[in-house]
C-alpha cells in the first residue's frame, strides 16, 4: 500500500475538516440550497408511472465492492426508491453481483420497508445474488428484465461493459431508465441508452438531494468546499507552471512551487 | 446493543486503514535503514577521505550520505529538493572526480527518469547545478528511458578532453555509452561502449586510470549463471571496451553472504601492486537490503577480487515500527474470511430462491433446476481437478468441457451482442436533434476520422494545425482530459465525504430518519 506524503496526508486531513466542519453546521440549522437535478427527479416520476402500469421497478446498484464508495452512494438511493415504491405497493427487483454487497442490500431493502410500515412487502426472491462474472450477470438481469417487463429501471454505482447490455435492454422494453455512475467510460453508453443520466459527482449527491437530511446536505457543502480547495491548488500550480514555461524557469510543466505541492 | 458494536468495529476498521495510509511503517531510524550501495571515495575540501554512498529509508526517496571517519555516518551531502526537477524523487550512485565535483544519478520529478547530475564543492557543501548535465536519450536509443551509472573520467594534464561513460537503460536493458565533453558539464554522445557479454543487462561501469592505460570494470545482471564481474581495457579513442575478462569473487571465510550477489562496483582506487584496484561494492544481505565493502582487485588474468570481511557500511536502524503494517496481513485475512461468509450466504439465497421454485413447481423451475445441476457438476469438476492438478482423466476433461467448452463461450456470446448494441447505441446517439447532439455527432466524426488513413488524406493539403489528425490529437488529449480530470476530480471528493459518513456511521442512521 502506498502511504501518504506530507502534502496528501495535509489535504486529505483539510478536507475531512471541511466535511465535518460542514456537516456540523447543517445540523444546527443552517440553510442549504442544492440545485435541481433532472434525473433525480426522475426518480419519482418513473415510480409514478410503475405503478400505473402495474410492474415492478428494477434497481441495480451497481458491480462495485463494498470497498468501494460509489456503493454506499447507490445504497442511499436504493432506500430511497424502496421507501418510495413500498408507499405505491411496488415491486422491487434488485439483482447484485457481489455476495459481501448482497447482504446489505437485502438488509437495505428490508429495512426500508420496515421502516414504511410494510414489511410484507420485502421478498426474497426479489433480492437476488447472481453471479460476479459481468457476462452471466447480464445475461440474468436482462432475462429478468424482459420476464418480468420492468416499467423503471435505475443503474447507480460502478458498471463495467455491462452498462450497455443493461440499458440496450432497458431501451428496447420501454422501461424509464436512470443512470448514476462514477465509472467515467460507461457514461457515453448510459447516455445514448437511458433517458437520465448523472455523471460522477452527481451520484454522490444524490442521497442529500432526495432525503434533503441535513447531516448528507452538510456533507455535500462539504464535497463543494473541498473542490474549491482543489480548484485553488490547480490554479496555483497552473499558473506557476505557466509562468516557470514562459520564464524559462521550468521545463515540461515543472515549478518549483509545483514541486512543493508535490511533496 | 447490537447497533454500537456495528459502529465500533466500523469505526475501528476504518481508522486502522486510515492510518495505515497516513503513517509510514516505521518512525525514526537511520536515512539508510533500507540498505547502502553506490559508495565513491571522496576527498572535496576534507582532511581526512570519506565515502559518499547512497541510501535510502524504507519507501523512502534514495540521498548520497556520507561516512566519515570521526563522524556519525548517513548525514546528507546530496538530497532531493522540490526546487530541482532532475532529482526531485531523489540523488543517488555518486562518483567523485577530484578536485570539487560529484557526478550522481538524479531521478526527475517526470516518473523517477534517471539522468546524470552535477554538484560541485562550494563553501563547505555539496551544491547540485539547477539541471542534469545528461538527460535520457532519444525514443529507440540505447539509453531512452534514462542513466543509471555515469563513470567519470577528469582530462589529463594538457589534454582538454572529459570522458564518461554511462549505463543507459532501453527499458530494463542496461549498455555502457561513451560520452565526452570539453568543460565536464555539456556532453555529446558518441558511439555505444560495450554491451552485455551474456545478453543480460549492465548495472554499472567504473573506469580508471592505470599507468598510461584506461582500465574499465563492469558489473552484469547475466540471463545465465555467472560471475557478474568483469575487468576490460578500454580504448582511449573510442571509448570502447576491449574484450572482457571475468572476474572471480571471493567472500570470506563463514560470510553469512550467500549466495553471494553483487549490484554494483565501483574503483575507489588503483594500485599499488599486487592490488590492481581497490573497489566499493555493493553486495545484498540475505534480508534483501543491501550493504556497501571494500574488494581488492589483483592483477590477472585470472582477476580476483576479495571481498573485505566486513562491511563498510550496512543497511542503518530501521527505526520503530507503527505495527499497523506488521498486522495488516491479518487484518486483510480477516475481510477475506467475512469476505467468504458473505460468498457463503449469497449461494445460500440463491439456491432458496431456486430451491423453493423447484419444490413448488413454480413457472421456471425446470430452469432453476438447472441450477443445481450446474452448481454440482462445477463443483465437483473444480474440486477434482484442484485436488489432482496433473491428472488427465474423466474428471478433469469434463472440468474442460464445462468450463472451456460452455462456460467461457456462453460468456463471450454474450459479450458479442455489445457488438450490435454499440451500432443500436450510436445510431441513437449520432442523430443531429439539438445543439448537444450536433456536437457530439462532430466530435465523435472527427474522432473517427483523426484514426484513420482517409482522415489524413483529406486535409493533407492544410496547414498542419488544421489537419484533421492534429485537431483530432487536440479534442481527445487537451479538451477531453480536462473534462475527465474534472469529473474524477468531483469523484474523488464526493467518494472521500462518502467513505467519511461511513466512517463516522453518520451516512445509515441518518438516512432512517428520513420521512
Amino acid at each position: 500500500m502506498e502511504h501518504a506524503n506530507w502534502t496528501a496526508a495535509a489535504l486529505i486531513l483539510v478536507l475531512c475538516s471541511a466535511v465535518l466542519l460542514c456537516i456540523r453546521q447543517a445540523r444546527a440549522g443552517r440553510p442549504v440550497f442544492v440545485r435541481r437535478i433532472a434525473g433525480l427527479d426522475a426518480l419519482d416520476d418513473s415510480l409514478g408511472r410503475a405503478t400505473e402500469m402495474g410492474r415492478p421497478i428494477l434497481f441495480s446498484p451497481g458491480f462495485g465492492e463494498l470497498n468501494n464508495m460509489s456503493t454506499f452512494a447507490a445504497l442511499a438511493v436504493l432506500e430511497y426508491a424502496v421507501r418510495r415504491a413500498a408507499r405505491f405497493g411496488l415491486r422491487v427487483l434488485v439483482p447484485v453481483p457481489s455476495a459481501p454487497v448482497f447482504t446489505v442490500v437485502r438488509d437495505t431493502v428490508r429495512d426500508a420497508f420496515a421502516s414504511e410500515g410494510r414489511p410484507e412487502l420485502f421478498a426474497s426472491d426479489d433480492v437476488l445474488f447472481l453471479s460476479g462474472d459481468q457476462n452471466a450477470f447480464a445475461a440474468a438481469v436482462t432475462g429478468m428484465m424482459e420476464r418480468e417487463r420492468v416499467a423503471a429501471a435505475f443503474y447507480f454505482g460502478s458498471y463495467g461493459f455491462e452498462s450497455l447490455l443493461l440499458a440496450e435492454t432497458g431501451q428496447r422494453i420501454g422501461a424509464i431508465q436512470v443512470a448514476a455512475t462514477d465509472s467515467f467510460f460507461q457514461v457515453p453508453f448510459f447516455l445514448t441508452a437511458c433517458d437520465y443520466t448523472i455523471i460522477g459527482e452527481e451520484l454522490y449527491a444524490a442521497g442529500a438531494y432526495l432525503s434533503r437530511e441535513p447531516t448528507l446536505l452538510g456533507s455535500l457543502v462539504g464535497q463543494d468546499v473541498g473542490k474549491a480547495i482543489l480548484a485553488a491548488l490547480l490554479l496555483v500550480g497552473v499558473a506557476s507552471a505557466a509562468y516557470g514555461a514562459l520564464t524559462g524557469a521550468g521545463v515540461d510543466g515543472f515549478h518549483p512551487l509545483v514541486g512543493l505541492l508535490g511533496r | 446493543m447490537k447497533r454500537r458494536i456495528i459502529v465500533t468495529v466500523t469505526f475501528l476498521a476504518g481508522l486502522y486503514y486510515f492510518l495505515v495510509f497516513l503513517l509510514p511503517p516505521r518512525i525514526g531510524g537511520a536515512p539508510d535503514s533500507a540498505g547502502a550501495y553506490a559508495a565513491t571515495a571522496a576527498r572535496a575540501g576534507l582532511a581526512e577521505p570519506e565515502v559518499l554512498y547512497s541510501g535510502a529509508r524504507e519507501g523512502g526517496t534514495p540521498r548520497i550520505l556520507r561516512l566519515a571517519p570521526g563522524r556519525r555516518p548517513g548525514a546528507v551531502a546530496v538530497g532531493p529538493s522540490p526546487w530541482r526537477r532532475d532529482d526531485y524523487r531523489g540523488a543517488e550512485r555518486p562518483q567523485w572526480v577530484a578536485p570539487d565535483r560529484l557526478y550522481y544519478i538524479g531521478l526527475g520529478w517526470d516518473d523517477r527518469t534517471p539522468r546524470v547530475c552535477l554538484a560541485r564543492w562550494r563553501d563547505g557543501a555539496w551544491r547540485p547545478e539547477p539541471r542534469a548535465v545528461l538527460d535520457r536519450g532519444e525514443p529507440g536509443t540505447a539509453d531512452s528511458s534514462g542513466v543509471t551509472w555515469v563513470s567519470v573520467l577528469a582530462p589529463t594534464a594538457g589534454e582538454q578532453l572529459w570522458r564518461a561513460w554511462c549505463v543507459g537503460r532501453q527499458g530494463e536493458t542496461g549498455r555502457v555509452g561513451y560520452a565526452t565533453s570539453t568543460d565536464g558539464v555539456r556532453w555529446e554522445r558518441a558511439a555505444l561502449a560495450a554491451d552485455a557479454p551474456h545478453g543480460g543487462s549492465i548495472e554499472s561501469v567504473s573506469v580508471w586510470r592505470s599507468g598510461g592505460t584506461i582500465t574499465g570494470v563492469i558489473v552484469e545482471r547475466a540471463a545465465a549463471a555467472g560471475t557478474p564481474l568483469a575487468v576490460a581495457a578500454v580504448d582511449g579513442a573510442s571509448g570502447r571496451l576491449g574484450p572482457l575478462s571475468a572476474v572471480h569473487l571471493v567472500a570470506p571465510s563463514g560470510d553469512a553472504l550467500a549466495p553471494l550477489q553483487v549490484l554494483d562496483a565501483r574503483v575507489s582506487e588503483g594500485g599499488p601492486a599486487p592490488v590492481y584496484a581497490t573497489l566499493l561494492v555493493t553486495c545484498t544481505r540475505p534480508d534483501g537490503r543491501r550493504e556497501v565493502r571494500t574488494a581488492t582487485l589483483t592483477l590477472g588474468p585470472p582477476y580476483v577480487a576479495s571481498l573485505a570481511p566486513r562491511p563498510l557500511r550496512e543497511a542503518g536502524n530501521r527505526g520503530r515500527s507503527t505495527l499497523l503494517n506488521d498486522v495488516r496481513g491479518r487484518i486483510d485475512d480477516l475481510v477475506v474470511v467475512v469476505g467468504a461468509f458473505a460468498v457463503g450466504l449469497g449461494l445460500v439465497s440463491l439456491a432458496q430462491v431456486h430451491g423453493k421454485r423447484v419444490f413448488r413447481r413454480r413457472q421456471g423451475w425446470a430452469e432453476s433446476s438447472v441450477f443445481f445441476v450446474a452448481a454440482a457438476a462445477m463443483a465437483t469438476t473444480t474440486i477434482y481437478t484442484r485436488l489432482r492438478p496433473d491428472a488427465d482423466d474423466w474428471g478433469s476433461r469434463t472440468y474442460q468441457m464445462l468450463f472451456a467448452g460452455l462456460f467461457q463461450p456462453l460468456g463471450s456470446s454474450m459479450f458479442s451482442l455489445l457488438a450490435a448494441y454499440l451500432v443500436s447505441a450510436a445510431y441513437r446517439a449520432f442523430r443531429v436533434r439539438n445543439l448537444e447532439s450536433t456536437l457530439m455527432a462532430a466530435s465523435a466524426a472527427l474522432i473517427m476520422l483523426g484514426q484513420v488513413p482517409i482522415g489524413n488524406l483529406l486535409t493533407q493539403w492544410l496547414p498542419p494545425p488544421v489537419q484533421i489528425p492534429t485537431v483530432m490529437a487536440w479534442v481527445l488529449f487537451v479538451t477531453n482530459n480536462a473534462v475527465v480530470r474534472a469529473v474524477n476530480f468531483g469523484i474523488f471528493v464526493g467518494a472521500m465525504a462518502t467513505a467519511l459518513r461511513v466512517w463516522l456511521s453518520l451516512d445509515r442512521a441518518a438516512l432512517r430518519d428520513v420521512t
